[in-house]
């Protein structure tokens, strides 16, 4: 008992942060493209709004098996604790759910349209309007209030840890951000993949292929260089905090997650990824060349490689968070 | 109301853990489970060693982070101070124990967070918690800390007191004198 180490939260709970944030990255994405350009980024709309609804799903459903008692878990919707992140980010998991669904729904081909099967449903006014001429606007609108909830989901997993004073190394008011980068890398990640190598490019133009792929590089660089800052601000933050939390960043500084936090979440999750970001993007930037051919391998290793980082921030962070203690 | 406070003398603490056992027989504890624990330190080069023992337990907080954490509001400070753990609105997050700084929660076999009660079903009888009443040397005084006359207030105010983990601001109500 004395001093011993109790881990109550293990992979499982890295496995709900991870695929929430995969989620809200992609709605989060997907959202941004349309607004950026209805017609231009149409592919990684619609690509997005077919990932969002479904790793959150399998999160929702790793937290509730997380719990002591899962089959109580309905009770943490009979009320709302504006104090408790968790209730907080319940309710946002929550809506979050329901948008990305609408959002999902409102990008399907009409012939997977399967409510339209019911007829009570085809007859109905309100089901009806999000057809024809209504469309953009309504899409527009799930859009646009979508946005906020999925940066409020990306935010709450950060919080969820950040916001306890009691974990030094958790306690930072970096660790949300680097979250939320976290959660937008993977979310484009995602996109890019399925793009790749599950939609494929049949029946695209190369102009449509390259804009797009040459959106979804630049906002993953972006995000890269934005989360290698996060990352230098994090550990910079807990070295010049109170001796706890230099205590705790002993964790990734020479202990026991030395090798998973910079091999795994800042090479192969971050530097990799933007060493290969570069190669591709550069010929277009400074060259100003046409993006170079299609090449599946470049990719495929960025977007692996992101995920995998993402993961393996989420499990160090959980892991690492619940061994620093305060010291006295 | 009474405001209810608990003080702790470490430097009469011998380190016999009648107090885990008491507590453990008082709540029908397994022998893996108890509320309070004894944190052993050894300071000092031979031959100017010493151990001391800090014996621990729920602190209840006036700024209890495991209130503001909870989810549902199972775990409630009551008006009197105690902090409570709500069985039935319990859903088993574990979140409290990630937030409490003194390592004092357990997990119950029924899914349930329980942790230290102030013996608060006796206390409410006028009697004193059980691990107070089983210390041999005296080490733990338990009282009202609203009260000026009584002796756990007139201890506070003779002696320099302190608190544990202070410095994140919990405002525990367990006040400790150092060894």
């Amino acid at each position: 008992m004395e001093g011993m180490i109790h881990i109550h939260w293990n992979w499982i709970v890295a496995v709900d942060l991870f695929a929430a944030g995969l989620s809200a990255g992609a709605f989060i994405i997907s959202a941004t493209a349309y607004f950026l350009g209805r017609e231009r980024y149409e592919t990684i709309t619609r690509i997005g709004s077919y990932i969002a609804p479904f790793p959150v799903l399998v999160g929702i459903a790793a937290l509730i098996y997380d719990l002591e008692r899962p089959l109580l878990f309905w009770k943490l919707f009979l009320t709302f604790q504006p104090n408790s992140v968790m209730s907080l980010g319940a309710w946002l998991l929550f809506f979050f759910s329901i948008f990305s669904m609408v959002h999902f729904y409102l990008w399907l081909p009409e012939k997977y349209d399967y409510l339209k099967l019911i007829p009570a449903i085809q007859s109905n006014r309100f089901l009806s309007l999000s057809r024809g001429d209504n469309l953009t606007k309504i899409r527009g609108l799930v859009a646009g209030f979508g946005i906020p909830i999925s940066i409020g989901v990306g935010i709450y997993t950060g919080v969820l840890l950040g916001a306890l004073t009691a974990r030094p190394f958790w306690n930072n008011p970096m660790l949300p951000m680097l979250f939320l980068i976290s959660t937008m890398m993977t979310g484009s990640a995602a996109i890019c993949f399925i793009g790749c190598f599950i939609k494929g490019f049949r029946g695209m133009s190369r102009e449509a292929v390259n804009t797009n792929k040459f959106m979804i590089h630049s906002i993953d660089f972006t995000l890269m260089v934005f989360s290698i800052i996060a990352v230098f601000l994090f550990v910079l933050g807990l070295y010049v905090s109170p001796r706890s939390s230099v205590a705790a960043v002993q964790l990734i500084m020479g202990g026991e997650y030395t090798f998973l936090f910079w091999f795994f979440v800042v090479g192969i999750g971050i530097i990799l990824p933007l060493v290969l970001e570069v190669y591709e993007l550069i010929p277009y930037y400074i060259v100003h060349k046409e993006l170079r051919e299609h090449n599946p391998w470049v990719s495929g290793v960025i977007t692996a490689s992101v995920l995998i980082g993402g993961f393996f921030m989420r499990y160090v962070m959980i892991y690492a968070g619940q061994i620093a203690r305060i010291v006295t | 109301m009474a405001r209810y406070g608990m003080v702790i003398d470490e430097s009469k603490c011998v380190g016999c853990n009648a107090c885990r056992v008491a507590c453990q027989n008082q709540n029908n504890l397994a022998p893996y489970e108890a509320y309070n624990h004894l944190e052993e330190r050894e300071y000092g080069a031979f031959p100017n060693y010493n151990r001391e023992f800090l014996p621990v337990q729920c602190q209840h907080c006036d700024n209890p982070p495991c209130v503001r954490v909870c989810p549902t509001g199972a775990s409630h400070k009551r008006k009197d101070g105690v902090v409570l753990v709500n069985e039935d609105k319990c859903i088993g997050c574990k979140y409290c124990i990630a937030a409490c700084p003194y390592n004092v929660r357990i997990i119950k076999k029924e899914g349930y967070i329980e942790k230290c009660r102030f013996c608060i079903e006796f206390v409410e009888k006028g009697e004193t918690p059980a691990c107070v009443t089983t210390c041999m040397t005296g080490v733990r005084m338990f009282g009202n800390l609203d009260d000026p006359n009584s002796e756990i207030s007139r201890f506070i105010t003779k002696h320099k007191l302190k608190q544990f983990k202070a410095e994140i601001n919990t405002q525990p109500r367990i006040y400790y004198r150092k060894a």
